[in-house]
């Protein structure tokens, strides 16, 4: 079975547990109202009542930019304390649906329930919450040493350079091996998960252990099916661009549409997270019988 | 007769010569050679200047602004660490060890031979600290009369710093600004104008005629202030001399690149203006004809070889400058411009000398936004207000800076529109996707002059500005905003007339702000003092809001009354009913209008107000803004549609134009629409952070 193959087979999982995605996405948005709506607020007192709303409407007016900024500028660092704590909140809800998402994919039947959902969100909770925190320090070795040592190589091909081309390429570069780094850790951890969850294991240590086994002999054939499942993101988000930058505005209802537009694509990026984890039990089921 | 005429005709030369000379008081003629191995420059210099005041001046002070990259405790680099340590922001100031730059005058003496040598001293203390070289002071041995001239030879030595404040080098790109001991201006009655090289500041210095002779190696593209005039090979050293000359300019400025890609084309007057523009232009500056005619320009541009393709999209935004300006603020005086798109890394761009500046591209363009066009108008356009009225910028920068930035957005607006954001990931322009947030340099100097209103006044001296933010965000946006709010205040005719009248009458002099409120008052035929007093003195907010526009239904009044000898009570219940009766109601409208701000309207200027209600009806009214508020009613038979002062949007300047304005009825759709867009970047960001789980 090949790389592909095993891609495919991640996509019907995912097309198959499809109701993932959207309880991925109500739940993602639920959280994120709430961050906005102070900002709405805001925003609401000083246009809907003003003749600037009309011209706001049509387009990111840098007037308005200007009048906002000078009102309520004093209140961006409370507004960014507030945006960091929710995103430290949003990581433990995270794990915790990671249970959910691994727990559904796991199960044979096609349809999940949400009492199963969240049971198995808080099933594995505790085992995920270890691995998370195991996680931070690798991440760090990560962005702390390897990464370091690839920008320094990089940085040397920089400070040679006498024309913009091997500086925008050394550029490109960087951000590509940080892309691909931070990748390569984010895959590993999947594959943790999935065996905390499908082996149903407690110990992370030894599944980590496991893990790395595991992959070391089929390194390239995971990394490939990372890649696939990444690409696929890519041509999501490129997608995604393409229509918004082509997407009318200027009336209430083309509003509304560019909207429906946004939430469609995080709605997509919830199918992408649930693809990937598919396309690793995939390639975990079928390779978990071999020996290490 | 005719022989007087004829001897008159033979004395004009003469005449026009000896005005130059009273003008003009400085000629230059240096000798200098590159020397690429050891990065220094070695250079003679013979300088005449003249003493064209009535003071006695008993010596001469030269800038040497090298030594400002010679060590940390020169006043530009102490003022660098002491504003950000970092060096974020400053970066450029940041000297790698063995890349400081300065300036040695070796020898100075009279052109007899003299020694003054050791008549040198350094001129430090105060606003430069005890360290700083960037100023010499030369006693002369006997002090100069007025109308006397004085012959001085210099020879120095400079060594090249890795580019600081966009002169230096890298690799094998040079890009020489500032680079010559310089004198500074005299002033009568007030001595030496010869500020220490600051963080903040640029330059202020007399006109000049120069002769410079430029040795480089043979293979080295050479490009310079002025016109070529000479070039001399010597084979056996491999290098080559070219000579340069430029009158009436105070500023000498080269660069040299083995791999320039020169390209010259002209400047057509007569292919790049119809008749008609010339018509329509002397018309509304109420000019003849002949005195709005542009002459033809040598345009020279020095390219890297990676922007080659890019060299058209050059030439068109300069032909677009030298129309615009020309035709608005008078003929382009020289022969040549040289458009030096600098070399990689030289940190070089964005630069204005005379008769030549420094451009700036990136090999990946975007066709979506003005750049480089808008750096290309902006630096030409220096050469009108920093080149022709040079005014002190050490002191007034905004006279520069502020005039250019207005000067450069009306240009950018005429000939190209609104441009994208440039939106740059790893050199990768993404102004595909940001290509539909388009803005106006109006609109974000405004932005900027908001939020710098409060900072400093726009008439701060350079150096004693609170933050090198303050001061950008003063001297060009702030500064140019209030020239828009002064263009709709005296409309957009007379506000031309004022700048053409400011620098047409100070051409190669030294206009001051002074200057230029007189010129703007007599052009505009206002006082418009208060106006510089408020906006370019003072550092305050002006805001003006309609809090509130209400319309209520005209009711019946309860209560006892007198009538007819009787007292008579109108009850809730007939007061309904009679209301109820009314087949044509009667609506009382109250507009409340408010300052906010501390900033307020001169004398006999009023600001508008305008209420329109849902018949369509108007009413305006004129307040002058003094009070705190002021609340205006109206009586008739429609409810108030929406209540908005400054509706012309006179007041750029004004801290929220949201707030001028009031909508009976609430619209939502607007806020919704950004907020829905934040949700949305809100949502990614967690969904982000949710892949490290």
């Amino acid at each position: 079975m090949s790389t592909f193959t095993l891609f495919v087979n991640g996509l019907g999982l995912t097309r198959r547990k499809r109701s993932l995605a959207f309880r991925l996405w109500a739940i993602n948005i639920l959280f994120a109202i709430p961050l906005a709506a102070p900002f709405f607020f805001l925003a609401h007192g000083q246009l809907s009542h003003s003749l600037s709303a009309g011209s706001v409407l049509k387009k990111l007016d840098v007037n308005w930019l200007t009048d906002f900024s000078s009102r309520f500028l004093d209140a961006a660092p409370a507004f960014a304390g507030l945006v960091v704590l929710a995103v430290c909140i949003y990581l433990l809800l995270a794990v915790f649906l990671n249970g959910g998402i691994i727990g559904a994919l796991n199960r044979p039947e096609a349809g999940t329930t949400l009492a199963e959902f969240f049971h198995d969100g808080g099933l594995y909770f505790w085992r995920l919450l270890r691995l998370f925190l195991l996680s931070i320090p690798a991440y760090l070795l990560f962005l702390g040493a390897c990464f370091p040592v690839v920008r320094a190589l990089l940085e040397a091909v920089n400070r040679r350079a006498t024309t913009e081309w091997p500086a925008i390429a050394a550029a490109n570069a960087r951000l590509l091996s940080l892309v691909l780094l931070l990748g390569l850790v984010a895959m590993f951890f999947d594959y943790v998960k999935i065996g905390l969850v499908t082996g149903n294991r407690s110990k992370v240590l030894a599944e980590a252990w496991r893990t790395l086994k595991f992959l070391k002999r089929r390194f390239f054939r995971a990394w490939g099916l990372y890649l696939l499942a990444g690409l696929a993101f890519v041509v999501l988000t490129l997608l995604y661009l393409e229509v918004a930058r082509i997407l009318p505005k200027g009336t209430p209802m083309l509003v509304l549409l560019a909207f429906l537009w946004q939430q469609s694509y995080v709605l997509g990026r919830q199918f992408s997270k649930v693809l990937f984890f598919a396309t690793e039990i995939e390639f975990t089921r079928k390779y978990q019988g071999e020996k290490n | 007769m005719k022989k007087a005429l004829a001897l008159l005709l033979l004395l004009l030369p003469l005449l026009a010569l000896c005005a130059q000379e009273a003008r003009d008081p400085l000629q230059y003629e240096i000798w200098v050679t590159l020397d690429p191995a050891q990065k220094m420059l070695l250079g003679r210099e013979t300088i005449r200047w003249t003493n064209t005041t009535r003071d006695t001046v008993p010596d001469i002070c030269f800038h040497l602004y090298w030594n400002a990259f010679k060590n940390e405790k020169s006043a530009l680099m102490a003022e660098a660490l002491r504003e950000e340590p970092s060096g974020t922001f400053h970066g450029d100031t940041r000297v790698r060890d063995g890349d400081w730059g300065w300036i040695d005058v070796e020898k100075i003496g009279l052109a007899d031979g003299t020694d003054l040598t050791r008549a040198m001293q350094f001129m430090a203390g105060g606003d430069a600290g005890a360290d700083d070289q960037t100023v010499m002071r030369v006693k002369l041995p006997a002090p100069l009369a007025p109308g006397e001239t004085v012959a001085l030879e210099l020879a120095f030595k400079a060594k090249i710093p890795r580019t600081v404040r966009r002169s230096g080098y890298y690799h094998n790109g040079y890009f020489l600004g500032q680079w010559f001991p310089k004198p500074g201006v005299y002033e009568e009655g007030k001595g030496w104008n010869c500020h220490p090289y600051h963080l903040n500041s640029e330059f202020f210095a007399d006109f000049a005629d120069f002769v410079v002779h430029i040795t480089t190696p043979r293979e080295y593209v050479v490009g310079a202030s002025g016109r070529e005039t000479a070039s001399r090979s010597d084979g056996a050293r491999g290098v080559m001399t070219r000579t340069f000359r430029q009158s009436r300019v105070h500023d000498f400025a080269w660069t040299a690149d083995s791999d320039y890609i020169r390209i010259e084309r002209d400047f057509i007057a007569d292919r790049e203006v119809s008749a008609q523009e010339y018509r329509e232009i002397a018309a509304t500056l109420r000019l003849p004809l002949a005195e709005v005619r542009l002459p033809d320009v040598k345009m020279i541009l020095l390219l890297n070889p990676e922007h080659r393709g890019q060299a058209e999209r050059h030439f068109k935004a300069l032909r677009a400058a030298i129309k615009y300006y020309g035709l608005w603020y008078g003929p382009y005086p020289y022969e040549t411009v040289t458009m030096v798109d600098p070399p990689f890394r030289s940190g070089s761009g964005g630069m204005e000398y005379p008769t030549l500046f420094t451009a700036g591209t990136r090999v990946l363009p975007s066709p979506q936004e003005n750049s480089p066009e808008m750096v290309i108008i902006h630096e030409f356009g220096h050469g009108y207000w920093y080149g022709l009225a040079a005014s002190n910028e050490f002191e007034e920068a905004w006279l520069d800076e502020g005039l250019n930035t207005y000067s450069t957005g009306k240009v950018l607006a005429k000939a190209y529109g609104p441009g994208a954001l440039p939106l740059v990931v790893a050199g990768i322009p993404l102004a595909r996707y940001s290509g539909s947030f388009k803005y106006a340099d109006e609109e974000l100097d405004r932005m900027a002059a908001v939020h710098a209103a409060t900072l400093d006044p726009v008439l701060t001296p350079s150096w004693r500005f609170s933050s090198s933010l303050s001061y950008g965000m003063n001297v060009y946006m702030r500064a140019a905003t209030n020239l828009r709010t002064l263009e709709n205040l005296i409309g957009k005719e007379a506000m031309l007339r004022v700048m053409r009248a400011f620098q047409t009458r100070f051409r190669f002099r030294h206009p001051t702000t002074g200057d230029f409120i007189a010129t703007a008052s007599e052009v505009s035929g206002r006082d418009l003092g208060w106006f510089f007093e408020e906006f370019f003195s003072g550092s305050n907010h002006w805001d003006y809001s309609v809090e509130r526009a209400t319309s209520q239904k005209s009711g019946v009044a309860r209560g006892v009354f007198d009538r007819e000898g009787k007292k008579v009570e109108v009850t809730r219940k007939q007061a309904r009913d009679q209301e109820r009766r009314d087949k044509k109601p009667v609506y009382v409208t109250r507009v409340r209008v408010r300052r906010l701000g501390e900033a307020r309207p001169g004398p006999g200027v009023r600001l508008k107000v305008l209420t329109v209600f849902a018949d369509g009806a108007r009413k305006i009214e004129h307040w002058d803004g003094q009070e705190r508020w002021i609340e205006f009613t109206y009586t008739g038979g429609s409810k108030v549609k929406y209540a908005q002062v400054d509706p012309d949007a006179v007041f750029l300047i004004d801290r929220d134009l949201s707030n001028n304005s009031y909508v009976a009825k609430a619209r939502p759709a607007a806020a919704l629409r950004w907020s829905g867009k934040l949700l949305f970047w809100l949502q990614n960001l967690l969904q982000f952070a949710a892949s490290f789980s």
